[in-house]
């Protein structure tokens, strides 16, 4: 090693590790990025964030719009490319690593190669998978007509139905830009040598420093215990953002956290707030609380005494918790992209009107909650929150299962509400999903299971309705021109009344679904009919179980027409105590004399043309397409390992 | 075994039912078999049945049928809302009787339609110098005068929630007398008589710029320079007019005070408003702020205002308890708190009503988005103020007294409750807009007595409504003797009820029987503007006069009017530019029938009525100028304008008064400058 060439190796050795140091901060953040903004969002900008490894951001809000025009989920592009990007990046380092070992600048050029074509490829890939999605649209979707060829755009703005885009490079993308440069550079510079021990004391070094870098900067953040006895409080203010605070026994203490830290609570370990106030508050980004037991708020409203209170936070996700003897559970208030997972919210065992909210979600948008328990708690509000994922939750013993307004672009999947005053309470929103949900025994004053009132594009599929006195109201849905409300695949089983309506409705659709047992399967509230709604779709109505039917031609459906005007009915209406000969020969001879004798005109209430014969009761936690998706997934894994080996044992024996 | 057993359960139910249904037949008390029976349908049954009705909407036309010639029950007085005018219906027929203008021109009975006295009503009661003459209000609920508590029939107060104005409307003609406009304040949502209508006291809605000499204050310092106001203003009863000098206002805080109560009895002296906002959201939703709605609904709570205002009153007179603010006296907000003047009731967020039961002792509120009727006693306020049993105070140091130490029960009635009204059994109505119904309920304390329900407090019957109800209402609901019988639902929207009418829909009044134990829907009705509430009285205090007392009177004074011409003395005067007619009308002529002016003239003409005869009534409509006059028996009415263009323009007698009413004409010739008047 002579010293003239010195200069030049330090040169060599400094593009190595800033070309590294760009690659592996590449390798966390974000390539490229798309803003977009529309009116319905109002001053919220959906900001999506794509890194070789995925897609990142408010990509459930754009997944749902995807879906109205038929465009596909984003965690569905480009699998391939997802899976590979790991190994192209581990590529694109050991070959940077690589290069200025390597003597000849042919090998250093092919080492550096992954780095160097990397950002390229990623680019032309970006450009036609987004092109393909854009236009590859499912024909069935629900708004596809509304579009025509998608012109998309690799950077700048543009327009795509009312949204507003602006998509441009991330800073990964530039990181990357740079280690690709860089990497070219190190092809033309000098190489570096090291003796045999220098080499294993440099590679381990780098090792070490890898190992460091991929742990995410996991290496600062401290992870601190806090025993009983010890100040929790004392302890969030001694911590830096990104610690972890173990909790362990009990802390009675009431504390804010203002900075990002994860608490993580150790089996057994209680914050109790001693019966007054809000007992954790958390105010800053990014907070994370994970099995811990919190109760012990305070009893009064003014003041919203809660367990947890989130305010003006993003990204907190709260998993594990275990609420009780607290007058709220949890109060978001705008917290955006929350998450609540597994949790236990226990109310106080006083009326339903002196509790509070289990969970309150107020003007923050993107939230999840799944697979909580809310027992006995006073509602679960949704207002003004958008884009929430509502998934596998129960809510018992409450007064509304759900509380819900002026939120849209909201997914509620196999949450069951049972036992509620009102099951769940639909107002003034659009774009509502609810699939595979049971409501059960809703029996309050005003004991719908299901209300919906002015919502427009509700679907309302494959859920059960048992036992509530009333199984479904609507009232103004859909309201609007062109709105949508499909009722398909559920089953409404022994209800007082199955479906309530105004006779103001009209548009709703209601088809396949199992009418059994209900006392009045249709009531319209005051006088009228429900003839502006529609009981059947493409020739299949629904299975009536009072229906009379015949299928002479075997296909399922019957030819007679199902069309309830009933005396026993209409008298059953005014007089629910004769509700008690529902289904018994007094019943029928009610039905019969009146027929014989009328002394008013009937007033059928709604005709279905083609009831089925047999409840299409097969499944009703599946989702259809769900089920083929995994069908398809089984089958394209087997054909390709069958593919794999086929060649391999023809590799062998060749 | 299951299957067995419900087997027989059914046979046996089965049994049961067929051999009850025989002894029915057979004692002939099956209404079917023995419609059966009946050879011949009698006329009543045909007509029901070529009708198509059903048994209940037959029973329903009867109920509200007022055969020709005879009065209803009640008349109901009715807002308009931005129509700005009062209605009367009639109870049970739904009738329409009447409409009376307040804020807003009529050209029919000659309001603000170039008529002197009442131009000058509207222009006295707008913002003054700077802003235009108001040709419009939004007139949301009207009150009746009391005496004692009950209805008396002489005043109609009407609040304006567009500019924070008092329109008063006398029953003696049902017109309006004069239209207050309110200092400190450009909302007016609600005001309310005490039991003796020497009080009309108003809340003030939109927190404003208080004491601000400019009138302006960011918007950002909404907390700091914006507060509401409860408004105590002296009612001249005999006057009809309102006493600025005797009147005074409390400032509150930016909240938005909206409906309220007078209390009586064990209340008295205690006035009672409900708010939303206490958040103190402002809106600014294109400036980075959640929309206003948005904010103003975070809260789970809001304030029920008590306010002590007979201490109030007792200590205004002294020095340094109020100042004087654009002419009337102002408590400060601190002194209010210092003195022991306000307290806060949590109440559920975001209420509409604020109603007291007929005796006073307790207040319901409903929070729209709780399922129940919350109902505080007066006694246990009384006591935690007293015990100064507090939860918490405000922002501004006003003391929040403790929710449950003030709350006597929770009612579950339904979704998204309104508005509460009484009957005379002890029974209460609630409004439920998300439900579209009407819910009644049993009262407790001294109302049990009445309504002898196994439970207080307690739901015992609903209605559907069709739709979105608001207000409801009951005869004599807010005095200390209600009335029952009847109950209208005042519905904000219609939708399907009435034939296609263009995209704008009438609203609709729901006639509801409650004379039973179960209500009864009756009938709709569709509206003239938006009636956001009303009150209802019986027909026997509607004692307006038939024709004016004497002949001459002014209408605007109620006095003889110094504009008034006795028959024999009509006379054209005038003074160098001005042309000031002295005539009557009577069927069918003017006096005089001819009028010359010059172009540029101002013509003053006054016309006096000089019939007696009832429903004698004449107009005064001139041609190609916005007047038109509604001299009614009696009456003295006057228009003056500038004849500003040369030509002939006729003037006639609008409203068609008898035989020779097509000839009930006249003429206003408008010589051109520089010609000379023809004639003389």
């Amino acid at each position: 090693m002579s010293d003239a060439r010195a200069p030049d190796r330090v040169a060599s050795f400094t593009l190595l590790v800033v070309a590294l140091l760009a690659l592996s901060w590449a390798w966390v953040a974000p390539w490229w990025e798309m803003q977009a903004r529309a009116p319905q969002y109002g001053l919220r900008t959906l900001i999506v964030e794509v890194n070789p490894r995925g897609a990142a951001g408010d990509v459930f809000e754009v997944d749902t719009l995807g879906h109205y025009v038929g465009i596909a989920k984003m965690e569905n592009f480009a699998p391939l490319e997802r899976r590979l990007a790991p190994f192209g990046l581990a590529a694109a380092i050991l070959g940077m690593l690589a290069a200025p070992w390597l003597r000849r600048p042919w090998q250093r050029l092919l080492a550096v190669l992954p780095a160097v074509t990397m950002p390229v490829f990623f680019l032309l890939d970006l450009d036609r998978t987004m092109a393909r999605a854009a236009n590859d649209r499912d024909p069935d979707a629900a708004l596809n007509l509304v579009l025509g060829h998608i012109d998309t755009r690799l950077f700048g703005e543009y327009v795509l139905a009312q949204f507003k885009v602006s998509a441009r490079p991330g800073i990964g993308l530039y990181l990357a830009g740079i280690a690709a440069l860089l990497g070219l550079g190190l092809v033309f510079a000098v190489p570096l040598q090291l003796g045999k021990r220098r080499l294993r004391a440099e590679v381990g070094a780098a090792v070490t420093a890898m190992l460091a870098l991929f742990a995410g900067g996991g290496a600062q953040a401290a992870e601190v215990v806090v025993h009983e006895g010890q100040s929790l409080a004392a302890a969030i203010d001694a911590a830096s953002p990104g610690d972890t605070l173990s909790i362990a026994g009990l802390h009675r203490e009431r504390v804010t956290v203002k900075k990002r830290l994860r608490l993580l609570g150790a089996p057994g370990a209680v914050l109790d707030g001693g019966g007054a106030g809000t007992v954790l508050r958390i105010e800053a980004d990014g907070v994370e609380v994970d099995n811990l037991a919190i109760r012990g708020s305070g009893d009064v409203y003014t003041s919203e005494d809660a367990a947890v209170r989130i305010e003006h936070a993003a990204r907190v996700h709260l998993r594990r918790l275990r609420i009780e003897d607290a007058l709220f559970g949890i109060f978001a208030v705008q917290a955006d992209r929350c998450l609540v997972e597994g949790s236990t919210i226990t109310g106080r065992d006083v009326p339903t009107v002196r509790r509070g909210d289990g969970i309150r979600l107020w003007y923050s948008s993107g939230c999840k909650l799944l697979g909580n328990l809310l027992d006995r708690s006073r509602d679960l509000v949704i207002w003004y929150s958008s884009g929430t994922l509502v998934e596998d939750n129960v809510v018992r013993r409450s007064r509304y299962g759900l509380h819900y307004m002026f939120s849209d672009d909201n997914v509620f999947r196999r949450n069951r509400f049972e036992d509620d005053e009102v099951g769940a309470a639909i107002m003034y929103s659009h774009r509502i999903t609810l699939e595979g949900n049971a409501f059960s025994f809703a029996t309050g004053v005003s004991a719908d299971g299901l209300l919906i009132k002015d919502a427009d594009d509700v679907f309302v599929r494959g859920n059960r309705f048992v036992g509530n006195a009333t199984a479904i109201f609507l009232d103004g849905a859909p309201q609007s021109r062109g709105g949508k409300l499909e009722v398909r695949g559920n089953l409404f089983a022994r209800n007082d009344v199955a479906v309530a309506l105004q006779p103001s409705g009209s548009g709703a659709v209601f088809w396949e679904n199992a009418f059994i047992g209900n006392h009045l399967q249709v009531q319209v509230q005051g006088t009228g009919n429900a003839a502006r709604t529609q009981w059947s779709s493409g020739g299949r109505g629904n299975y009536w179980s009072d229906a009379l039917v015949y299928d002479g031609e075997g296909t399922g459906v019957s030819t007679l027409p199902y069309r309830p005007e009933s005396s026993y009915e209409v008298l059953a209406d005014r007089y629910p105590s004769l509700a008690f000969f529902d289904g018994t020969p007094s019943a029928d001879a009610i039905d019969m004399a009146a027929r014989l004798f009328p002394l008013f005109a009937h007033q059928p209430r709604l005709t279905d043309a083609h009831p089925l014969v047999r409840p299409p009761l097969d499944d009703w936690t599946l989702n259809k397409s769900e089920r083929a998706g995994h069908l398809s997934a089984a089958g394209g894994s087997i054909f390709v390992l069958a593919a794999v080996l086929i060649w391999s044992a023809r590799r062998a024996t060749s | 075994m299951p299957v067995p057993a419900f087997r027989s359960r059914i046979v046996f139910i089965g049994a049961l039912s067929l051999v009850g249904l025989l002894a029915w037949a057979l004692t002939g008390r099956a209404p079917l078999i023995r419609a059966a029976q009946a050879s011949a349908p009698n006329p009543l049954e045909q007509i029901i049945q070529s009708r198509g009705l059903t048994p209940d909407e037959a029973a329903a036309a009867l109920k509200v049928f007022v055969p020709p010639g005879k009065y209803d029950d009640f008349v109901m007085v009715t807002s308009g809302g931005h129509r700005g005018s009062v209605m009367l219906y009639g109870i049970p027929s739904m009738r329409l009787l009447k409409e009376i203008p307040v804020y807003s021109p009529d050209s029919w009975q000659g309001y603000a339609q170039g008529g002197t006295d009442s131009m000058e009503i509207l222009k006295k009661g707008s913002f003054g110098p700077g802003m235009p003459t108001l040709t419009w209000g939004d007139l949301h609920h009207p009150q009746i005068s009391m005496t004692n508590g009950k209805y008396d029939g002489e005043w109609i107060a009407v609040s304006d929630k567009s500019a924070g104005r008092v329109g008063i409307i006398s029953m003696k003609d049902m017109r309006t007398k004069t239209i207050f406009k309110t200092p400190n304040t450009v909302s007016d949502h609600h005001a309310v008589f005490t039991d003796d209508s020497e009080w009309l006291v108003q809340s003030a809605y939109f927190p404003m710029p208080f004491n601000e000499k400019s009138g302006y204050a960011p918007i950002e310092q909404f907390k700091e320079k914006y507060r509401g106001s409860a408004s105590f203003l002296k009612f001249d009863r005999v006057q009809g007019k309102i006493e600025v000098a005797k009147s005074f206002q409390i400032e509150l805080p930016p909240y938005f005070q909206d409906m309220s109560i007078l209390g009586r009895g064990p209340s008295d002296g205690l006035f009672f408003i409900n708010s939303m906002d206490t958040e103190m959201a402002f809106g600014g939703d294109l400036e980075g702020r959640p929309p206003l709605e948005v904010g103003a609904s975070m809260h789970e709570m809001d304030f029920l205002h008590v306010i002590d205002w007979h201490k109030a009153l007792a200590i205004a007179g002294r020095p340094g308890m109020t100042h004087l603010i654009n002419g009337i006296r102002v408590m400060p907000l601190t002194t209010a708190v210092a003195e022991g003047i306000i307290y806060f009731v949590p109440e559920s967020k975001s209420p509409h009503g604020v109603d007291l039961v007929p005796g006073g002792e307790y207040i319901t509120v409903s929070g729209k988005l709780d399922p129940h009727v919350s109902v505080f006693s007066v006694e246990k306020i009384k006591k935690a103020i007293a015990e100064k049993n507090f939860e918490g105070k405000d922002a501004f140091g006003v003391p929040i007294l403790k929710y449950d130490a003030c709350l006597e029960a929770h009612v579950a009635v339904g979704l998204g409750p309104l508005h509460t009204v009484f009957d005379d059994k002890g029974y209460a109505y609630t409004s439920l807009f998300l439900d579209s119904a009407v819910a009644k309920w049993s009262l407790g304390g001294t109302y049990a007595a009445k309504n002898k329900e196994k439970e207080s407090w307690k739901l015992v019957d609903k209605v559907s409504i069709h739709y979105n109800v608001g207000h409801l209402q009951a005869p004599g609901s807010n005095t200390r003797h209600p009335y029952g019988k009847y109950l209208v639902a005042l519905n904000k929207w219609s939708v399907d009820r009435f034939p296609p009418l263009g995209p704008l829909h009438p609203q609709n009044l729901q006639l509801i029987d409650i004379s039973g134990p179960k209500m009864v829907l009756l009938s709709d009705t569709p509206t003239i503007g938006e009636p956001h509430n009303a009150q209802i009285l019986p027909i026997e205090l509607m004692q307006a006069w038939r024709t004016y007392p004497e002949t001459g009177f002014d209408t605007t004074k109620m006095a003889h009017s110094a504009w008034a011409v006795a028959q024999g003395k009509e006379r054209i005067e005038r003074k160098g530019n001005v042309v000031t007619v002295f005539g009557t009308v009577m069927r069918s002529h003017f006096t005089p029938d001819t009028v010359r002016v010059r172009e540029g003239d101002k013509v003053v003409f006054n016309w006096t009525n000089v019939e007696t005869a009832e429903d004698a009534t004449h107009g005064f409509g001139v041609h190609g100028y916005n007047v038109n006059l509604s001299i009614d028996p009696g009456a003295t009415e006057r228009a003056e304008f500038v004849a500003t263009k040369g030509g002939v323009y006729p003037f006639y007698c609008t409203e068609f008064c008898s035989a020779l009413h097509m000839e009930m004409t006249g003429w206003l010739l408008v010589e051109p400058k520089g010609t000379r008047l023809a004639g003389k």
